[in-house]
């Protein structure tokens, strides 16, 4: 999709163009840089954190058990994370209304990856000015080595991004271990290269692209946004009229504003935007404007800040004012939700059962006249010890249950598969019966977990 | 070289690359939004169903041989259904011909 710059007659024919965003350095530079290594860090260890003995933070697709820290989750559990993506979308809103788009120039994977390829771009291919010049140049036996070495550095970071992206969901030393012997399924390799493949082209190629067309928050984000967010902004009043200046001149009596108009925030702009035009929806608002700036501002002996975080009110004059009814409302929501979250999951029952019918038949009656249902039950032990269960039938006057075993050991942290008979007198009833099918814990009592189910008799 | 082109540059030429250009945009959103649409499809059906349990009576049982396979091959049928639905919503609005209309207005004037 990007094209060579070539000669500009070509570009002219093009009507995307590659973005070189110019380095910068400065504050943001500096926090975003921290970002970047504080999140890939993060993303990169966390896999080999180990807890009481085995992998901290691990979503163990293959066992269905999904283990954070010390806790134990099962597949029965997704409203929890249903919850969690519903907090996650809230504190999102918080941030988007409070601050502008802080996610987007500092947290999103798609930047902090892009940085991380950015930086191994100009490893190997130098500054801005050098990355261009090197792709308008004829191909030589200098540019394809530069060339070839950051496709290398690129391809070997994708591909342990893509191996450290499943080792959150298949044990890591398990997939180290394949690896090492390729004794990997054929899926484990597919989902490494996948996932290493997307963040190959997303980081080394679509990068800002990937802003201005597939993100739906890049879309929706101004619908938060009100006179009192953060945005980066151009002060016009201040800047205009621009234009270059002679050393030692007073430019304000020649009646220019403060901006020299050497293009370094443009350049330095990953969306290759050009911030003077005022706020863009392709702004990411990632600051490298306002570090470019401020370095110029530095250099001329002018007050930094001709482009800033401001917001709207403050470029009118009006008074900041931060605590708004939105930000108190998403944060009081917000509040609420990690309350509840937080209850939920320190009540949670440590066993769980899940009835299910059998599909086969209805039920089947037996040689002394009485009714079967069969049944298949779950039980979920999510506690780190193991425990034995005896299941018993109420609400059915007269029911027994028959299954292979009187009780039920079920391993820590582990689900149990059993087929149960339930059995009742069939004498006069009829019809559908609903009762509860209680798992009661024989090591442990008080321990128990129940579930309503069916029982059919004779229509 | 980053100004906006002279309005003599954008020639047929200039104008078929943008085409073209436009139709990959559209090609990069109808799979991406589907390939969101399958992830969270793929989540929400293998938190309700164990695809080792699937695999006894109605799939053939080679595609589940394991779990992880279970998932993967949910996951592309997913995908498949998804696209197909958002390349039909994408075919339909731009192929409306009230739309398709105002575009060749303005691509004359
Ligand atoms: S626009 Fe979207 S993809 Fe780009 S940085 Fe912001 S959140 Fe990330
Ligand atoms: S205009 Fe400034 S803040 Fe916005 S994306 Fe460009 S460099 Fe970043």
């Amino acid at each position: 999709m990007s094209v060579d710059p070539g000669t500009a007659e070509q570009s002219f024919y093009a009507p995307h163009q590659k973005v070189y965003p110019r380095e910068v350095s400065g504050r943001f530079a500096r926090l975003r840089s921290l970002a970047v290594t504080v999140l890939l860090g993060s993303f990169y260890l966390m896999p080999w954190v180990q807890w009481s003995g085995r992998q901290a933070l691990l979503f163990d697709l293959p066992a269905r058990k999904f283990f954070v820290f010390g806790l134990t989750f099962f597949p029965q559990d997704f409203f929890l994370l249903t919850w969690l993506l519903i907090m996650a979308a809230l504190s999102l809103f918080f941030f988007t209304a409070l601050a502008g788009r802080l996610w987007c120039g500092f947290a999103c994977p798609q930047t902090v990856w892009t940085e991380a390829f950015l930086w191994m771009e100009r490893l190997t291919e130098g500054k801005r000015a050098q990355r261009m010049k090197l792709d308008s140049a004829p191909w030589g036996a200098a540019k394809i080595f530069r060339k070839a070495s950051k496709q290398l550095l690129w391809l070997s970071f994708a591909a342990f991004t893509g191996f450290t992206f499943v080792g959150f969901f298949v044990p890591i030393h398990d997939l180290a271990a394949g690896i090492a012997s390729a004794t990997l399924s054929f899926w484990e390799y597919f989902w490494v290269g996948f996932y290493g493949l997307a963040t190959y082209g997303n980081a080394g190629f679509l990068r800002e692209q990937v802003c201005k067309y597939m993100c739906p928050y890049a879309r929706f984000q101004s619908a938060m946004f009100d006179r009192n967010t953060l945005i980066i902004s151009y002060d016009t009043a201040r800047g205009e009229p621009r234009g270059a200046r002679g050393r030692g001149v007073d430019y304000k009596a020649q009646g220019l504003g403060d901006c020299v108009d050497c293009t370094l925030c443009v350049q330095a702009c990953p969306t290759g935007i050009d911030i003077r035009k005022g706020l863009q929806y392709e702004c990411i608002a990632c600051a490298a404007c306002i570090d470019a700036c401020d370095t110029v501002m530095d250099k001329v002996g002018t007050p930094r800040g001709l482009v800033r975080y401001s917001t709207q009110a403050e470029i009118d004059g009006a008074p900041l004012r931060v605590l708004r009814p939105r930000i108190v409302l998403y944060a009081c929501g917000l509040l609420l939700l990690l309350a509840g979250f937080i209850y939920v999951v320190s009540v949670r029952s440590p066993v769980q059962l899940d009835v299910l019918r059998d599909r086969n038949a209805l039920f089947r009656e037996l040689d002394d006249e009485r009714i079967e249902n069969v049944f298949s039950v779950r039980i979920i032990n999510k506690d780190q010890r193991p425990h034995v269960f005896k299941l018993v039938a109420e609400g059915l006057p007269g029911a027994q249950i028959d299954s292979e075993f009187p009780t039920q050991s079920v391993a820590a942290e582990d689900v149990k598969n059993v087929a149960v008979r339930v059995r009742a007198g069939g004498d006069d009833r009829h019809g559908g019966h609903d009762f509860t099918l209680r798992a009661q814990s024989v090591d442990q009592p008080g321990l128990n977990a129940s579930s309503r189910a069916r029982f059919f008799f004779e229509p | 070289m980053t100004q906006a082109p002279d309005k003599r540059w954008r020639s047929a030429r200039w104008r078929s690359a943008r085409r073209r250009e436009r139709l990959w945009q559209d090609i990069g959103i109808v799979v991406w939004a589907s390939f969101l649409a399958a992830c969270v499809e793929t989540m929400t059906f293998f938190a309700y169903f164990d695809p080792a349990m699937l695999g006894l009576h109605e799939i053939p049982s080679a595609w589940v041989a394991n779990r992880l396979a279970g998932y993967s091959v949910g996951f592309f049928i997913f995908w498949g259904f998804t696209l197909c639905a958002a390349l039909l919503t994408a075919y339909l609005i731009n192929s409306h011909p009230r739309r398709s209309r105002t575009r060749a207005d303005r691509e004359a004037r």
